[in-house]
């Protein structure tokens, strides 16, 4: 047993439970890698995507021209994400209700409204999606390590306990075996633990300056409704 | 403006295909970069037993040292008498092969008289009879010598068996013996308090008498140190354990053959190393 003692015949030694835990951790962590990443990615491009529209938008471009390159852009097969789908939504419906007669500018308004809130609630899910997995795993892996350690501290005192003569070489192994349980759970649950707070602050973030662009967005279609009935 | 998207075709998917890959990929990095090495055990700093004193049982019992020496004989003259028997066996079979080498050439000479008479054709007749009564003969004895090895080999096989059977017994017992040895060393280390007058090079044989219950009946000084304080405190070590109850569990016979009577070796070296 001293002679051959590496990581591998620790695994390959242990219960089948210890085994069961071990390998339920390495693809739990393997998960949560795909999700941190994942996330990452998207996030980073919403991100981008709210630097770059907020530069198009107040660069004093007209709104319908603004209005078109998004329809161009979605005719090249480039998908729009983000605060440009909020724009597109609330300004087609505005451009809707306008053209039909005899609807009052505030239910325009309201109408725009709706619309861009509908968009802001699906953006919402789009980048809130997976991150309670994340919490999950960074909460539920460390039990499951534990689990897995004092299983395996339980069967080395059971082995323990049929010795004549208790020596260190005798437990040693068993309680490697058992941490190694512990150390994967960890493992898995501090990437997660990390990559949820920072993906739940950024979410935030860029939800919030979604919020803030509806309401500038809707102050302008406001003034161009209210202006635009006053001409008539 | 088109190009404000560098990452837009990753976004498709949501991301998932890099971020499978790379997840994936490092775990496998992770793992081959953990199992490739072993740990090896050299690695390790060794944590040597807290030795405080070994107290080495040495083994003056009579009876068993006469029954080793008389095992040890038995072993010898085995092998010499099987080395014998080898050698005859050897000898028989070098006789056996002359013979056979006879009888060849005598065929030889035969065919070619054969080869001879041929013309004769009543001589021929006579002489091929003569020979296959001849060769029937030949048969015979080998088949019966080669018998006869057989036996030889199943009588040294079954022998052999027999050793090893009792060796694996001794063997056996070594082990049992070493394990309670240790015990009690260990339990009278526990016990033994060395005088600040112990010295280097100091010994002590005490001989201990034990019951099958464990019990210890009696304790004498077979061999002395010199210092008087020293063998005490190596009698009192003894006194002090008073029974062994590990020894209880241990077949009557092993018992009997080497506990019965019992030397314990005392020895101040290791504690004031």
């Amino acid at each position: 047993m001293g002679d051959s003692l590496s990581l591998w015949n620790l695994v390959m030694n242990a219960s089948w439970i210890g085994k069961l835990v071990m390998f339920s951790l390495l693809l739990i962590s393997i998960m949560s890698w795909i999700i941190i990443v994942q996330k990452w990615i998207v996030l980073s491009d919403a991100e981008k995507e709210v630097f770059g529209f907020e530069k198009r938008f107040w660069s004093g471009m007209d709104l319908s021209q603004l209005y078109r390159d998004g329809s161009s852009k979605q005719k090249n097969n480039t998908s729009v994400i983000g605060m440009e789908t909020l724009f597109r939504s609330g300004f087609k419906e505005f451009t809707r209700l306008r053209q039909q007669p005899g609807i009052e500018s505030d239910a325009v308004m309201e109408g725009a409204q709706r619309s861009m809130r509908v968009a802001l609630a699906r953006e919402e899910k789009v980048l809130e999606k997976n991150l309670p997995i994340l919490a999950t795993v960074a909460s539920i892996s460390v039990y499951l390590g534990l689990f897995g350690t004092v299983w395996g501290i339980m069967n080395t005192f059971v082995s323990l306990a049929g010795q004549s003569q208790a020596s260190i070489a005798v437990v040693a192994p068993g309680i490697a075996e058992a941490l190694l349980a512990t150390e994967m759970g960890l493992f898995a649950a501090i990437p997660a633990a990390i990559g949820y707070n920072r993906y739940a602050s950024k979410v935030d973030t860029v939800i919030h300056s979604y919020e803030t662009f509806m309401d500038e967005f809707s102050s302008i279609l406001h003034r161009q409704a209210h202006t635009k009935r006053v001409q008539e | 403006m088109n190009k404000f998207h560098p990452m837009a075709i990753l976004l498709k998917a949501e991301g998932y295909p890099p971020a499978v890959i790379a997840s994936v990929l490092m775990h496998a990095c992770l793992l081959v970069f953990i199992f490739g090495r072993s740990v090896e055990s050299s690695n390790f700093v060794a944590i040597e037993d807290p030795v405080i004193m070994t107290a080495s049982a040495i083994d003056i019992n009579p009876q068993r040292l006469r029954r080793l020496k008389r095992l040890e004989l038995e072993r010898l003259a085995d092998s010499r008498s099987r080395e014998e028997a080898e050698a005859r066996e050897r000898e028989r079979e070098r006789e056996r092969e002359l013979q056979q080498q006879a009888q060849r050439e005598r065929d030889a000479q035969e065919r070619q008289l054969q080869e001879e008479t041929e013309r004769l054709r009543q001589e021929d007749l006579n002489r091929q009879r003569e020979e296959a009564a001849r060769q029937q003969l030949a048969e015979e004895t080998r088949s019966r010598e080669e018998e006869a090895r057989l036996q030889e080999l199943e009588r040294m096989a079954r022998e052999q068996s027999d050793r090893d059977a009792q060796a694996n017994q001794l063997v056996g017992e070594q082990l049992i013996i070493a394990e309670y040895a240790t015990i009690i060393r260990r339990t009278i280390s526990q016990n033994w308090q060395i005088p600040p007058s112990a010295r280097n090079g100091m010994t002590a044989v005490v001989q201990l008498q034990i019951v099958p219950t464990g019990e210890v009946v009696g304790a004498i000084i077979v061999e002395n140190s010199g210092n008087s304080a020293f063998d005490r405190s190596a009698l009192q070590a003894v006194e002090r354990v008073e029974r062994f109850p590990e020894l209880q569990d241990l077949q009557i016979g092993v018992f009997e053959r080497n506990f019965r009577t019992f030397s314990l070796l005392f020895r101040p070296e290791d504690l004031l190393r």
